[in-house]
């Protein structure tokens, strides 16, 4: 199946539904080729802007430019793009191979091309033996599968998925991102994933977009997105977050105190009215109390408040001196024994300056 | 103890579903035994057995002209009703427009169609409209009473139907016209049949409507049937009601037939 990459342009898009705003002021760019993950809370606008692209919500104001051309106000059955949705809606009364075909008999093609066409998308999914099927008769992920040929078989020049593997049960799930993302690399088709789940948003996209309320929050790699987030929305969205409020401390332009902690960053701080310091769990070090003396900055001492296995990694729930909590992530390597640290042990918790991210307050 | 219970349950739902049955049933069966009857007055039990009533009534051309009539009007009023009916529940159910949902409650509820003033007042229009057509206004008539059953029914049904289908084919190329024609229609089978029979049914034997826009050269059976009550009660009268009886329930039958309540059911083996 071959497809052209294509560009893909949203400038300034509103939705209105009667007084309040679905979506407001969306601007993005999407490289020929690449996967964009649109992730926020529900109801921050991610369907309504999937829905513009694809031409089932018309904007109230705004354009969607594909390859340069505007296509705002092109019909959605003339747009040619594929659309997944979170239950499948495949076409109960027709057979996995009918509602495959579908899109080709729309497209007038001749029988024994769209014959071919099938076999060769059902292939793609690995669901050829089961073309005289209906719906009914598969599972979950199968079906998704045959929503994912019927999407593709037309040659879109976009495709869109709206929380596709949601219905999914968790392995399933990690494993069916897998493979929409090997597919949608071999085929370099552009696409669009909305999504509420950071973890499916990090692993599948190149680019990943946070919403909130309507608008962008921030978009960026899913690397920028998760260790340089710009707000504190962001930053807890994204997984858990030690938050600390900060003044500036008089003792150098690079510290920062929250009540006894100081912490200090690479560089001179940025001027924010009030910095807040983001530390992720997996950035937390933690040593026995005995062995490590809790003075000093990007240190702090804590007492264990709870420990949860989580196969590869241990979760480490403590509290600080001040009352406020603290979690740290901790990878668990088998071949180097396992740690005694139990609940109600006194530790402290240290990490690098480099894991010091300043938001603004 | 539970076993106990669930057998008592048995028994009681035989019971209960059988009374209603009988209470159903039972003047259909008491029209069918009358028309047999061998006497000059309409008798309760049958006294004698004959089928001289059948004899008359199937030679008697004011009554086959009305059951022609009303078959005539019956099927016409259905397909009205499903060509006015199935857009507006489309609209209903999809549509965004201010009022929506409470149109939708209002039609979907139970209503009371005060079909004699209904009658009545499309008389008035029609008449003052110059149409003189007894048969063009008892359809007109009888669809007016008959599209709200399409409506509700196909309402109801279109509400279960994932609308997300409908955006999936639109997305695959489908417009909006092919897109009914394809995968909402097929969906909403059921509900449509379910319509049409109720619209066929009421449009058979409706006598408000009649008595307001049927005039002396044409009478639907019901109009008609009620005349012949006033002039004579012999048993001709049962023996024409369980014509009508078999008539309705066969067309009913042919029009679930034709709209595919079957291929509906049967689509998905
Ligand atoms: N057809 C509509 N009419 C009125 N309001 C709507 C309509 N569609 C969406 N909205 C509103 O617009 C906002 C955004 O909805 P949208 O479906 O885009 O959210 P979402 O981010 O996809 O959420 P979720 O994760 O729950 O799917 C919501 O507040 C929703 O109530
Ligand atoms: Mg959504």
């Amino acid at each position: 199946m071959s497809t052209k990459s294509a560009a893909l342009r949203l400038e300034g898009l509103y939705k209105q539904y009667g007084k309040s705003a679905a979506v407001q002021d969306v601007s993005l760019s999407i490289e020929p080729g690449s996967m964009v993950a649109l992730l926020g809370p529900s109801g921050c606008g991610k369907t309504t802007c999937l829905r513009m692209v694809a031409g089932l919500v018309e904007p109230t104001a705004g354009a969607i430019v594909l390859d340069g051309a505007d296509i705002t106000r092109v019909p959605v059955h003339k747009r040619n793009v594929g659309m997944l949705f979170q239950n499948y809606a495949l076409f109960p009364q027709l057979t996995v191979a009918e509602n495959v075909a579908f899109g080709l008999k729309m497209r007038r093609m001749a029988k024994a091309e769209i014959a071919k066409r099938i076999a060769k998308a059902l292939q793609m999914v690995q669901l050829h033996s089961f073309s005289d099927r209906y719906p009914s008769q598969l599972s979950g992920g199968q079906q998704q599968r045959v929503a994912l040929a019927r999407a593709l078989v037309i040659e879109p020049d976009l495709l869109l998925l709206d929380e596709p593997l949601g219905a999914l049960d968790k392995g399933l799930r990690e494993s069916m991102q897998v493979e929409l993302r090997l597919l949608q690399r071999k085929l370099g088709i552009t696409t669009i994933m909305v999504t509420h789940d950071q973890d499916e948003a990090l692993t599948m996209a190149d680019q990943v977009i946070v919403m909130r309320d309507g608008r962008i929050e921030q978009g960026g790699t899913p690397k920028v997105i998760y260790q340089k987030p710009n707000s504190q929305f962001v930053a807890t969205f994204l997984g858990a977050s030690n938050l600390f409020h900060c003044q500036m401390d008089a003792a150098g332009p690079n510290i920062l105190r929250s009540g006894p902690f100081r912490f200090t960053v690479d560089g001179a701080v940025p001027l924010t009215a009030n910095p807040v310091i983001c530390l992720r769990p997996e950035s937390i070090s933690i040593a026995a109390a005995s062995a490590m003396n809790a003075e000093g900055p990007n240190r702090a001492s804590a007492t264990i408040e709870q420990v949860i296995y989580r196969g590869p990694v241990m979760h480490y729930h403590m509290k600080l001196e001040t009352g406020q909590p603290l979690v740290a992530y901790e990878q668990v390597r088998p071949l180097h024994g396992s740690r005694a640290i139990e609940v109600g042990d006194a530790v402290v918790a240290h990490w690098e300056p480099s894991s010091n991210h300043i938001l603004p307050g | 103890m539970s076993l106990n219970l669930d057998r008592f349950r048995q028994w009681f739902l035989a019971v209960f579903v059988g009374g209603v049955l009988i209470f159903v049933m039972a003047p259909l069966f008491v029209t069918l035994a009358m028309s047999f009857s061998d006497s000059y007055f309409v008798a309760f039990p049958p006294q004698g057995l004959t089928i001289r009533w059948y004899q008359q009534i199937l030679t008697d051309r004011y009554f086959l002209s009305a059951l022609a009539l009303s078959g005539y009007l019956a099927f016409g009023s259905t397909i009205c009703a499903l060509l006015i009916g199935i857009p507006a529940a489309m609209a209903l159910a999809r549509g965004r427009f201010p009022g929506r949902t409470i149109l939708q409650g209002i039609i979907l509820s139970p209503l009371i169609f005060p079909e004699l003033v209904a009658g009545l007042a499309l008389m008035q229009v029609l008449s003052a409209a110059g149409m003189v057509d007894a048969r063009l206004n008892l359809l007109i008539g009888y669809t007016l009473v008959a599209a709200p059953y399409v409506v509700r029914a196909v309402t109801t049904s279109l509400l279960l139907v994932d609308a997300n289908l409908e955006d999936a084919a639109r997305t695959l190329g489908a417009n909006r016209f092919v897109t009914f024609w394809k995968v909402t229609l097929p969906q909403i089978a059921p509900g449509v049949a379910a319509g049409a029979v109720f619209a066929f049914m009421i449009s058979f034997d409706n006598l408000p409507m009649a008595l307001w826009l049927a005039d002396s050269r044409y009478s639907p059976v019901p109009l008609m049937l009620m005349r012949q009550l006033n002039s004579v009660f012999d048993p001709s009268i049962p023996a024409m009601s369980t014509v009508i009886i078999i008539l309705a329930l066969s067309g009913a039958l042919v029009v679930e037939r034709l709209v595919g309540m079957r291929r509906a059911a049967s689509l998905q083996p």
